[in-house]
């Protein structure tokens, strides 16, 4: 034992150091950024950058397409404008119905205090457990942790850490990841929408605590419960029910709205002051 | 030497963590990527021995952590052991063999793997008991873990290969010289 300690005396201070650490972190709002912030500043802008040449690389491919192709696409797009702006008049006729339905419901002026600001993502985790992305905005542009993400499909997720010029982001679909939410069609509460490290790999999460209510193409949305996340946003459709003889291991599988291996854009809400 | 072999490491570790963070997210196989981190991290500690492999281990562990969503330290811990255990390893095999290489990374790769699972994952099992930790983990051992060590061993080999032009004996001339003898 004693020459185990000697051995290993420099591994044991190390580890004892770590963990005091983390104790220290953990509790701390800045703690979380102390390591953090500094190794994002320093990749990030390389990050950027990557993402910057990607987009060029692929711009410059484009640029040697033949001219009969573009006018062809041309003569293509007109036609295509002329149905997007029927399609256009149409959407704000929606518009003014879905703002007259929206003041009934009183949900306009939750989403009236917030500020929507662009993002890119620029990293993704690097490990297969986890799913989380870089975006390139961060506290510069008023990101804080816990700001929601979303996209135009639906929630995305909410904002774990915050750096000068980016943020990482947790998406609904990380195994850490736990949202309530309500039934829009029966407007009953659900507990918990959680990830689950074997359904994020296909892009699914699930719905514990399943009831008889619940049934499979039910839309789940936020129900604004936890203050995180504003009330109505729609997180994604029941795909299929686990029955279970106990009530504790019934769950649901969620096919979130949200597309988690396309997206590339994201918005975050910010509140205005 | 001490300041040439913090730069090559720190051009190293910079370049893994882009590899990592983008472009290995379009080389997926069965939704599942390499771990170059821990790759790395192994052939560091196997190359160099323990006290460097804990050094490297730390700091991608650190960075890895700043990614996730875990308490700061928590991988930054496991790649300091991981990359003390490479080190020790390498003082009883052959290490210019990147046979060794392989083999660790293919055991380490699985051993490590499932130490996260078990770290960070089966609390959220609890409900199924020790049974249903059980069954998640052998099916992330069999759709994650399993595939992600079948395909680190290529980046293994390539790093191993890398790390004895770059890498070794930056402490020391007579190390180098010694090593490309035996090599």
């Amino acid at each position: 034992m004693k020459r185990f300690l000697n051995r290993h005396i420099k591994l044991i201070l190390a580890t004892i150091a770590v963990i005091i650490i983390i104790g220290i972190a953990s509790g701390t709002s800045w703690g979380s950024n102390l390591f953090g912030a500094p190794v994002k500043l320093v990749v990030s802008p390389f990050q950027a950058l990557f993402t910057w040449i990607g987009g060029g690389v692929s711009g410059i491919g484009n640029y040697f397409g033949d001219n009969a192709k573009l006018n062809q696409e041309n003569a293509k797009f007109k036609e295509k404008i002329a149905t997007l702006e029927d399609q256009i008049r149409q959407l704000n006729e929606l518009k003014t119905q879905n703002d007259e339905l929206r003041k009934v419901l009183k949900l306009s002026q939750k989403f009236d205090n917030y500020n929507k600001v662009g993002g890119t993502i620029i990293a993704k985790n690097p490990g297969n457990w986890f799913n989380t992305f870089t975006i390139d905005v961060g506290s510069d542009k008023g990101v804080k942790k816990d700001s929601t993400v979303i996209c135009g499909e639906g929630l995305v997720g909410r904002v774990v850490s915050v750096s000068g010029g980016a943020s990482v982001v947790m998406s609904v679909i990380d195994p850490y990841s736990k949202v309530s939410g309500y039934n829009s069609r029966t407007q009953e509460l659900v507990i918990s929408v959680r990830g689950d490290i074997n359904l994020t790999k296909s892009g699914k999460c699930r719905l514990e605590y399943v009831d008889e209510d619940v049934e499979v193409d039910d839309l789940i949305v936020t129900s604004g419960i936890s203050d995180i996340f504003p009330r109505g946003l729609p997180i994604g459709r029941i795909i299929e029910i686990h029955q279970s003889s106990s009530q504790l291991e019934t769950y649901a599988v969620i096919q979130p709205s949200v597309d988690f291996r396309k997206i590339s854009e994201v918005y975050v809400l910010v509140k205005k002051k | 030497m001490l300041r040439k072999k913090v730069f090559v490491y720190a051009v190293f570790i910079l370049s893994i963590v882009l590899v990592q963070t983008n472009i290995v997210n379009v080389i997926e196989i069965f939704g599942v990527k390499p771990n170059i981190f821990l790759v790395f991290i192994i052939v560091a500690g196997l190359t160099n021995g323990s006290s460097t492999g804990a050094v490297v281990g730390f700091i991608m562990g650190l960075i890895m952590d700043s990614y996730s969503p875990v308490p700061v330290g928590t991988f930054a811990l496991l790649g300091m052991y991981t990359g003390v255990i490479a080190g020790i390893s390498n003082r009883s095999f052959f290490r210019d063999n990147y046979v060794l290489t392989v083999v660790f990374t293919l055991i380490y790769t699985i051993v490590y793997e499932t130490v996260v699972f078990l770290l960070l994952f089966s609390w959220s099992y609890m409900s199924g008991g020790i049974g249903g930790i059980l069954m998640n983990l052998i099916y992330s051992l069999k759709n994650i873990i399993v595939i992600e060590a079948i395909y680190n061993v290529p980046f293994a080999i390539f790093l191993h290969l890398l790390s004895f032009k770059f890498l070794v004996g930056l402490d020391s001339e007579k190390k180098r010289l010694q090593y490309k003898k035996s090599y």
